[in-house]
């Protein structure tokens, strides 16, 4: 699989407790406002926008600490802003380097036999036409001078030439903040006419590059 | 003659595990093994015997009216006669014509866009499309816990009475990968216990010279992806693989199926716009559109058949009929 090498200086969440515990946690924001699903959040003066579905992979998580590489214990997590598991790693460093991990599903969890546990079809996030998992699923509301639009990207794809799965590397600038994926950069680079995109190719692929992207201080 | 690895080969003292049994796969030593993994879903008697309870039972749909069996009916080599496209629940019509459920184990991709590109996943689509069962895997999962005959089937299977979305469709597929067909009359000619009649070897002939291209023996088709010169259909305007890779270049093009058995599995295309096996011989004789731009390359000279030819490819299309797994006492609804 083509993997997109993303490098971002990103704001870990790093939360230190007296046994040295350190939490590294997504933290889903509109702007500046924390990302809550069915609030409606204004996009400018005549846009706004209501999420009511935020769902999607990381697999693959590293953990870089004093150049020690520390792997998440499983395989593929499904990150669900409706159950708030934004929890990526737990552990115990003084320090952290920085973190990758794939926005997504790679190849060989695409054409495997059925899963289990995060990856179970049961989810919601595979789909039974075209073989394959969802890596992100985003669902809700689009209004634009009062016209409302549904909103609905269930993003993924793995055969070349739309893989939608994306290599991220975090480098740790500042172990004080979020690894923050901030929604309203992403629906200023996108357009309003594009509200739907349900099935693999070129228009979820560049989404999916958009999403990461989004992965911002 | 050919040695014909049986069926129900149960390795009644090699145990699987301490709570079901080993079976393999028969087919023809003449035939190259099978791509499906048999390593990530072995088969035994017990997993065979509740994919075929599964196959069967109308419980894997939202009402409770339509099983697998629905659409793919053993006698008309597993799938729907007389319906262009199938129904599902409520009365809904699907868009395509099912395909036939045969020699599973050699297929690479499935559904004629060849979307879905794993067997045991395969079952996902048909239970939770809405025009077809119209239900969710969950809703299944659900039913099947609370029945008073499953929980222990699925001990039968996997020594505890956990019903899990990947014990569902491996034992589903066990079943549906069973569905060997390799004893018709041309497999009995080929081992040399029968022997084509004079109007089947012309035909035989025919078919190598005219067919083969895509529908190789002994599987009879390549599993690949052609547009065989049917004009897009006007109810469904199908693109067929394009729908799947967006390439130009797929527009059209479906896959090549099996014709074994192909004198019980009408009607015929993708979107069963053929009842007759003469009309498919008359449209590649006589129908194709040569200037199609996807058209497969083994139909790029036309066809040149005479009535009496077309008539002899369709006798020895007939003995690709295979009675024995049509009538297949273990592949049918099982009379508790």
């Amino acid at each position: 699989m083509r993997l997109i090498s993303l490098i971002f200086l990103i704001q870990m969440s790093v939360s230190f407790s007296g046994n040295s515990q350190t939490d590294v946690s997504l933290n889903l924001k509109f702007g500046k406002k924390k990302l809550n699903l069915n609030q409606v959040y204004s996009l400018n003066d005549s846009a706004h926008i209501q999420l009511t579905t935020v769902r999607f992979y990381m697999m693959d998580v590293v953990l870089y600490s004093n150049g020690v590489a520390h792997k998440m214990d499983e395989s593929a997590k499904l990150i669900d802003a409706e159950l708030d598991n934004l929890l990526v790693f737990k552990g115990e460093f003084k320090t952290i380097d920085s973190l990758s991990f794939l926005l997504g599903t790679d190849d060989k969890t695409n054409t495997s036999g059925v899963l289990e546990g995060d990856l179970d079809p049961i989810n919601g996030m595979y789909w039974a036409w075209n073989s394959g998992y969802i890596n992100f699923k985003l669902e809700g509301i689009y209004e634009r001078n009062n016209q409302k639009k549904a909103l609905k990207y269930h993003l993924g794809g793995y055969a070349q030439p739309f893989q939608t799965a994306q290599q991220m590397v975090i480098v740790a600038a500042n172990p004080s903040k979020s690894i923050v994926l901030d929604f309203k950069l992403f629906f200023e680079s996108i357009p309003y006419e594009n509200t739907s995109i349900l099935i693999p190719g070129k228009e979820a692929a560049q989404m999916m590059n958009l999403l990461a992207n989004s992965l911002n201080e | 003659m050919e040695l014909y690895i049986a069926f129900v080969a149960l390795i009644c003292t090699a145990f699987a595990s301490h709570y079901s049994h080993k079976i393999t796969l028969g087919y023809p030593t003449s035939w190259q093994k099978p791509v499906y993994d048999f390593d990530e879903n072995p088969l035994t008697e017990e997993g065979f015997i509740l994919g075929r309870k599964l196959f069967y039972d109308p419980k894997l749909s939202l009402d409770s009216t339509i099983s697998c069996a629905s659409c793919h009916l053993q006698f008309t080599a597993f799938t729907h006669v007389d319906h262009a496209v199938s129904h599902g629940i409520d009365g809904k019509m699907g868009t395509r014509n099912s395909p036939v459920l045969i020699n599973l184990a050699w297929n690479t991709h499935f559904h004629w866009d060849g979307g879905v590109t794993n067997l045991t996943l395969q079952a996902i689509n048909p239970i939770e499309h809405p025009l077809e069962m119209g239900f969710s895997l969950k809703g299944v999962l659900k039913r099947l816990r609370l029945d008073k005959n499953y929980p222990q089937a699925f001990a039968d299977v996997y020594g505890d009475t956990v019903i899990t979305t990947k014990r569902l469709l491996q034992t589903l597929t066990q079943y549906t990968v069973s569905l060997v067909s390799a004893n018709s009359k041309y497999d009995q000619v080929k081992n040399g216990t029968a022997t084509f009649s004079v109007q089947e070897q012309k035909g035989y002939d025919l078919f190598k010279l005219n067919c083969v291209a895509c529908h190789k023996e002994p599987l009879f088709t390549t599993q690949s992806f052609e547009s065989n010169g049917l004009p897009m259909d006007t109810i469904y305007k199908d693109l067929g693989r394009y729908g799947i890779t967006h390439n130009p270049k797929d527009s059209l093009k479906f896959k090549v199926p099996t014709l074994r058995n192909v004198q019980f599995s009408h009607p015929y295309m993708h979107d069963g716009r053929f009842n007759k096996l003469s009309e498919v011989l008359d449209h590649y004789v006589n129908k194709i559109d040569l200037k199609s731009n996807t058209l497969s390359q083994a139909l790029k000279h036309k066809m040149k058949l005479s009535s009496n030819e077309q008539k002899d490819i369709i006798a020895f299309l007939y003995t690709l009929t295979d009675k024995e797994f049509l009538y297949n006492q273990r592949f049918m609804y099982p009379r508790e």
